[in-house]
């Protein structure tokens, strides 16, 4: 049974509160720890972990609540093939009842009880449509065979939807911070130029956008050099 | 099977789901309005958010709740505006309640009997807004339905919250390009690092008792700072 389902506490009031918490936080490390920390309270599980993949890089140990579970994970990674993986490629849950005679993965479910782990959980964490490229693992943890019922994976999937909820929201925000200081110092950088050359904004950035591309340096990059140098970067490479 | 208690949390986290992946605060309202009220399971939902400086009905469920809501704003007073004042919840059974003389009696006529109104608080603690909760009978609100009524609230003020965040980061863009151009434009004329350049602009605006965009945008149209007289 899980803590969270005994009617003293209303679990939707829980999870809410959980939501306004993971929303408060602004890094992304803060708020993975919270929700393995949660993991840890809510659930009938003694280890916890996070991992997050994005498409066309390796996948990252987003946080974990003890070694073992790092150990776990890697065992996975570096073969690529283990409850991990399938959870993460195909997008479905997997529950171990017990490594000590699980069948699918048996030399990873060897090295697994003999970390002292009997029971295995993996949730995933499905990113919405504009995130359909990043995946992620909320995987649980026990020393105990069958520690997982029905209403522990009922709360692991309430758990990482949440999850999936605060680490996009957290990365979105993220990204329009740094696109904004980006779209100021690409403001400078065309004002130079506009007073330069006497030309207006859109040249300017026509002029900017060629450095980039003949130089193969970000727009960005481009118009920090300019700030600072109060020069356009020479054009080493072949014309296109 | 998991506990019922389990189906409402999962309910709720489907729906925060789905307002995550929402553009704006007028989708993030409009769906809270017609999706919302079967997960409290009673009551009409309606919501007010506060913005420049005003409140503002953002949307309801039911025409009727539309306008009970209008008349607190119009009257400038009802459980809204307290909640909104003091950042908590305000419950009030309206047949008996001694409280908002001009609006009351126009909400019972419309046929509200309870009412709820719980603030949306944003992350840097201020209200959003409030959800409206109201019912035609008492058990219509009863204490389970104000019980799942708050906890539809806290995923509103999330969602709420995250896509204000978003809309205020992209206009943002727009701003810091404009002023970023005036600022290039000063650093090279003036040969003035950006700090220097922004200071430069900050004192010329406050001097000339105009902002900081139309400064900006002066400069970057007419390659001169706008006319100090403000005859433009």
């Amino acid at each position: 049974m899980s803590v969270i389902s005994s009617p003293a506490d209303n679990s939707a009031a829980r999870f809410a509160h959980l939501a306004v918490e993971l929303h408060n936080l602004t890094g992304i490390e803060e708020t993975v720890d919270v929700v393995v920390g949660f993991a840890l309270q809510a659930l009938n599980c003694s280890y916890a972990g996070l991992t997050v993949w994005a498409s066309g890089s390796r996948p990252e140990i987003a946080a974990v609540t003890a070694p073992v579970v790092a150990e776990v994970f890697e065992l996975q990674l570096g073969t690529e093939t283990g409850p991990l993986v399938t959870t993460m490629h195909d997008r479905e849950t997997v529950l171990i009842r017990d490594t000590e005679s699980d069948h699918r993965w048996p030399e990873w479910a060897a090295k697994v009880s003999a970390l002292g782990v009997r029971s295995v959980l993996d949730v995933p964490l499905l990113f919405g449509a504009r995130h359909a490229t990043t995946t992620g693992v909320l995987g649980l943890y026990s020393p105990e065979p069958d520690a997982f019922g029905p209403d522990d994976e009922a709360v692991a999937h309430i758990l990482a939807r949440h999850a999936t909820v605060a680490i996009a929201t957290t990365r979105h925000e993220a990204n329009l911070a740094q696109a904004v200081d980006a779209r100021k110092l690409v403001g400078q950088a065309m004002g130079i130029l506009m007073e330069r050359f006497d030309i207006d904004g859109d040249r300017a950035f026509a002029v900017l956008r060629r450095y980039s591309q003949d130089t193969n340096t970000k727009l960005r990059d481009v118009a920090q050099q300019l700030i600072d140098t109060r020069r356009l970067p020479r054009v080493n490479g072949p014309k296109p | 099977m998991p506990s019922t208690d389990l189906t409402s949390a999962h309910a709720f986290a489907e729906l925060a789901g789905r307002l995550a992946d929402l553009e704006t605060v007028a989708d993030v309202a409009e769906t809270v309005c017609t999706a919302a009220a079967p997960l409290i399971g009673g009551g009409s939902v309606g919501l007010v958010l506060y913005e420049q400086r005003r409140f503002r009905l953002a949307g309801a469920d039911d025409a009727v709740l539309a306008a009970a809501i209008d008349r607190q704003l119009v009257a400038t007073e009802g459980p809204a505006l307290d909640a909104a004042r003091a950042s908590a919840p305000v419950f009030a059974d309206l047949t008996t309640t001694p409280l908002w003389s001009r609006w009351t009696p126009s909400a019972c006529a419309l046929g509200w009997r309870r009412w709820l109104s719980l603030p949306l608080m944003s992350r840097d603690q201020w209200c959003l807004g409030v959800l409206e909760v109201a019912g035609r009978t008492a058990a219509e609100l009863g204490t389970a339905q104000i019980e799942q009524a708050r906890v539809l609230a806290e995923h509103v003020a999330v969602a709420i919250d995250a896509a204000r965040i978003r809309q205020t980061l992209l206009v943002a863009q727009i701003a810091q390009e404009t002023v970023g151009q005036a600022v290039g434009i000063l650093m090279e004329r003036l040969d003035l690092t950006a700090e220097q350049a922004i200071g430069f602009l900050r004192r010329y605006s406050q001097e000339q008792h105009l902002k900081l965009r139309d400064v900006a945008a002066g400069l970057i149209a007419t390659r001169k700072l706008p006319d100090p007289t403000g005859s433009r």
